[in-house]
């Protein structure tokens, strides 16, 4: 919600009066990272076993494990990939208990 | 005592600490960049920053958790309790992680803690068994095999869960955590994180005062130090 909130915005400010809508949206240059952090896999993810459990009496018998993770997307003005890795280990994820992967996307 | 926004258990700990220990203590923001002229801090128990992204994690970044490291470096009394040692994890200032109880719930009750190490200021007074309350559900203590056996070779473990025996089982391990552990040390001794709160149990007008000793800790770390 906020991100689409700031996104429109950014594309308003840079919106000359007379222009059109399309115009205004392909202006935006921010670059979205989206950080996966897991649980690391020798730690027991107690709500995905909650879940796979649930899953299982739903009938999805072929659920074998569920992990649950969280997804972190972050809007920055230019990607640099050591920043990022940075901004993880400092603050997204706990390596004590955590990994993580990030990828830029569209 | 350190306040952030989430903090909850701060005024019982201030009052734990000026009635029951008889210690000046004072309110410190999370923003304070200095601590001096403090012999000691209390991290309080909470839910700083409403436990955004991982317990403790965006308390640890505040800047007078600096200085709460460079108090630990120095020797004082640093005492975390439930999202105190939450936070002390977070920075790194102790061993391991605190992540989700292993049965989901959130757990509000007594349970029985057993000192593991009387050599620690912190456990020098602490009988073999003590009754404190908990309140978390995120208190499963995790660390890898390496930091256990650290933590175990150098008597840092402080507590663990137990029955009122003082035996360890399954079922007094109500959180999941490795090895029953319920609090540890830091490698000098001066820092103490634990999930339950001996603050909440000092005077015996309001029932108990079996969290005196823990308590107390902070005059014997003084002693020591």
């Amino acid at each position: 919600m906020r991100a689409g909130f700031g996104q429109g915005l950014r594309s308003n400010n840079h919106k000359s009066p007379k222009s059109g809508s399309v115009e205004s949206v392909t202006i935006l240059d921010m670059v979205t990272v989206r950080v996966n952090v897991t649980l690391k896999p020798s730690l027991l993810d107690s709500a995905g076993r909650t879940v796979a459990k649930s899953l299982q009496d739903l009938s999805f018998g072929e659920v074998e494990d569920v992990r649950i993770g969280k997804t972190i997307t972050l809007q920055v003005s230019e990607f640099d990939e050591a920043r990022v890795k940075a901004m993880c280990d400092k603050l997204l994820a706990n390596p004590v208990i955590e990994n993580y992967t990030f990828e830029v996307v569209d | 005592m350190i306040q952030f926004p989430g903090s909850n258990c701060d005024q019982d700990a201030l009052w734990s600490l000026r009635s029951d220990l008889g210690v000046k203590a004072e309110y410190v923001w999370h923003s304070e960049r200095s601590l001096d002229g403090f012999d000691g801090a209390f991290i309080p128990g909470g839910f700083t920053y409403g436990d955004y992204l991982r317990c403790g994690a965006i308390a640890g970044q505040s800047q007078v958790m600096q200085a709460i490291r460079e108090m630990a470096d120095s020797g004082r009394p640093v005492l975390g309790a439930c999202n105190g040692f939450q936070i002390l994890c977070e920075t790194g200032i102790l061993p391991g992680a605190l992540v989700q109880n292993i049965d989901q719930r959130f757990v509000c009750t007594t349970v029985h803690l057993r000192t593991e190490n009387r050599d620690s200021a912190w456990t020098t007074k602490c009988p073999d068994v003590l009754p404190i309350p908990v309140a978390h559900g995120e208190g499963r203590f995790v660390a890898d095999e390496e930091t256990l056996r650290k933590l175990n070779g150098d008597g840092r473990v402080a507590f663990r869960y137990c029955d009122e025996t003082g035996g360890l089982t399954d079922e007094a391990n109500f959180n999941g955590s490795v090895e029953s552990i319920a609090g540890v040390l830091n490698e000098r001794g001066n820092v103490l994180g634990m999930m339950p709160h001996p603050e909440r149990v000092t005077s015996k007008k309001i029932g108990s005062e079996a969290g005196l000793p823990i308590i107390s800790g902070f005059l014997s770390v003084l002693a020591n130090a």
